[in-house]
């Protein structure tokens, strides 16, 4: 019986990943702002209508973004972990709802990174954890963390798993 | 070999792209009829369209073909584009045949190879091939041998009789699956009887409450019968074999469907016991495999065992699992945090109700519906004593996960099949130290139950979070948990 002794620390999301989500929160709700102030000059100027309503969407896109731009990216930041335990990979996250997840290391499929121009610009980047049960998001991860764990998870890939009857 | 499927695969698929276009035909054919009898044109046209389909069917019959060796199989098909698709033997989990009504006359089928990826459809898909053929080929396919085995020892058997069907429809309690059906049928029928509705609906605006409830009754008992009588169809002539640990399983009256997986392609199994069916000491087992059949991944494997016979059943039929008793319970503080969203939804239902009543019902039986609340204390002690079945516990590879507020539903799970452990607990919850197990199977089946604690979260891990590599022969004699193969990147 082998004790789930922690191999190595708890490995955070640098801050950065904070800026970058702030960065294309930034920019998703500039678009939104420019798409309402078109919608409320095209009712004023042609409809000749006077939209008290969109007194409402404003107040209800302030307060998405409130969230979205200053608490979401904190919290996530503060509260995502994980790490790689002898052959199992943990990861704890969430905004409302905390998670613990273990997985084998052997049951990952697919390792899957991505990073846009805003990720690439601060050296960051997104990489998901697929097994044949579904996947683990690994947002905002710094390059060097990435490819450290990427290789990890790699070193297992060509192992064999037990009990792979076939049919 | 490389081979294609029947070529009564051609009448097949004629049929069903003339089944799409019999509406537009029809249409013609009427407008047709109106004028003056048929055109000569409408005929043509009709023989070249159906020409047109027939030589289709036979093109794309012509490159439908497969290729089994010892490795894979592969299926190649399309006309103008082509596909290949090679699946390797040892990904395959489990293999299937179905047959709908048309196929049963026809005396085809068509057979399912499933394997773990994630698309949702099955990976290889032979449709009309002949029923006996299919039968050759899914244990030429079972047994990894190129040439099908001649004659096949038959090993342990065992059936569902007509009797224990009909009272597992009974007492299954899923108005659900009549209410489909019986949408279906209204639907259907609705374009008949449109205008007569409405007279029908003002008359019994009429007639006296009791009489409604009379009605009522009877349609939810007519409900009730068609639920049971779906199910006998759907599961009907139930049967299962084990042969060299490989078992297949088929029901069907109507449309029948029959799985074949190996015992070690079982992710988990299921044991339902609804609060009707513990009165009665039975229970309803399903089994979690990857497969096109049954419905969410759970394909059912016995729906109304006695729960004295488990043992000895699990034994004969699945010996990696066993039936324990999971000691750990639900820690009593969760037990307010599971039920209070549930009773605060039925109380707002029944106030809401109660409303509604007090406002139509006539004065002498107004607060009848106050009654009704009396449901809300029936439901805190049912549930109350489910909670303290709530528990969780292991042994040896198996893990054990009891959820019951009501009904009961325990999952067995062997470890090696658990694709994620993990907890979960809401953020304001954090602080009571609670937290809710959840195990992630193969082909995104979850199942969770709750509340536990923190230390008992940790327990479980160090058994979760032992090897899954398969040891190195030569170093048999070695711990193989001991690491050194595992770190070299």
């Amino acid at each position: 019986m082998q004790s789930n002794h922690p191999t190595e620390n708890w490995q955070h999301l640098p801050r950065a990943s904070v800026t970058a989500e702030r960065q294309s929160v930034g920019i998703q709700y500039t678009i939104y702002t420019l798409l309402v102030g078109v919608a409320t000059f095209v009712q004023i100027k042609w409809l000749d209508l006077s939209p008290w309503w969109m007194w409402i969407v404003v107040a209800i896109l302030l307060m998405l973004f409130l969230l979205q731009f200053v608490y979401i990216p904190d919290i996530r930041q503060r509260y995502f972990k994980y790490r790689v335990d002898d052959e199992f990979l943990v990861v704890e996250f969430g905004i409302l709802v905390l998670r613990h997840v273990v997985t084998p290391l052997v049951k990952v499929q697919i390792i899957d990174t991505s990073s846009g121009p805003l990720l690439r610009r601060l050296d960051l980047m997104n990489m998901n954890v697929h097994t044949a049960s579904g996947q683990i998001e690994l947002p905002g991860l710094d390059v060097t963390q990435a490819t450290i764990l990427r290789r990890k998870i790699e070193s297992f890939a060509k192992l064999e798993e037990q009990e792979e009857e076939s049919l | 070999m490389t081979r294609r499927v029947h070529p009564l695969f051609i009448l097949m698929t004629t049929l069903t792209h003339l089944r799409s276009l019999v509406i537009p035909i029809a249409v013609i054919l009427f407008n047709d009829l109106k004028n003056d009898g048929f055109g000569f044109y409408t005929m043509i046209g009709v023989a070249v369209v159906s020409l047109i389909i027939l030589i289709f069917g036979i093109v794309s019959w012509y490159f439908y073909t497969f290729t089994i060796d010892e490795q894979s199989i592969r299926v190649n098909k399309g006309v103008f584009r082509k596909s290949e698709r090679t699946t390797q033997r040892q990904r395959i989990e489990s293999i299937g045949i179905n047959q709908n009504v048309l196929e049963r006359l026809l005396g085809l089928a068509t057979l399912t190879v499933e394997t773990a990826s994630d698309s949702g459809k099955p990976e290889v898909e032979l449709k009309g091939v002949r029923l006996d053929f299919a039968k050759q080929l899914k244990s030429t396919i079972g047994t990894g041998a190129t040439q099908p085995a001649l004659e096949q020892e038959v090993g342990e058997t065992y059936t569902v009789s007509l009797m224990d069907l009909l009272f597992a429809g009974a007492l299954s309690g899923r108005l659900g699956l009549a209410l489909v059906g019986f949408g279906a049928v209204y639907q259907f029928v609705n374009r008949f009887i449109e205008q007569y509705i409405s007279q029908v609906f003002n008359e019994l605006l009429h007639l006296s409450l009791l009489l409604l409830l009379v009605i009522g009754g009877a349609v939810l008992f007519l409900i009730y019968v068609g639920s049971i009588l779906v199910f006998i169809l759907r599961y009907g002539s139930f049967r299962a074999t084990l042969n060299k640990r490989r078992m297949t399983i088929g029901y069907g009256l109507v449309n029948r469907t029959e799985v074949v997986f190996h015992q070690d392609k079982v992710q988990a199994l299921v044991i339902e016991e609804n609060w009707i069916k513990r009165r009665f000491k039975r229970a309803h087992l399903s089994l979690h495999i990857i497969s096109a059949n049954g419905e969410e991944e759970k394909l059912l494997l016995h729906p109304f065992i006695r729960v004295a016979d488990i043992d000895r059943f699990l034994h004969r039929f699945l010996p990696r699992f066993e039936q324990l008793i999971p000691e750990k319970r639900a820690v009593d503080r969760g037990f307010f945090y599971i039920v209070r969203w549930p009773l605060l939804g039925y109380a707002s239902l029944l106030t809401v109700l109660n409303g509604a009543l007090i406002y139509w019902l006539p004065e002498s039986i107004r607060y009848l519906g106050l009654i009704l609340f009396l449901f809300l204390p029936l439901y805190y002690i049912l549930a109350r004593s489910g909670y303290k079945n709530t528990r969780y516990g292991y042994q040896n590879d198996l893990f054990v996960l009891r959820k019951e507020l009501v009904n009961r539903e325990t999952i067995y799970a062997p470890r090696l099949k658990i694709e994620a452990f993990s907890s979960q607990v809401s953020r304001f919850l954090e602080e009571k130290d609670i937290l809710k197990f959840q195990i992630t199977l193969r082909g995104s089946g979850v199942f969770q139950a709750g509340y536990f604690t923190q230390a008992e979260f940790v327990e479980v891990l160090g058994w979760y979070q032992q090897t899954f590599l398969k040891p190195i022969p030569p170093a048999a004699g070695t711990d193989p948990s001991d690491g050194e193969y595992v770190e070299e990147t």
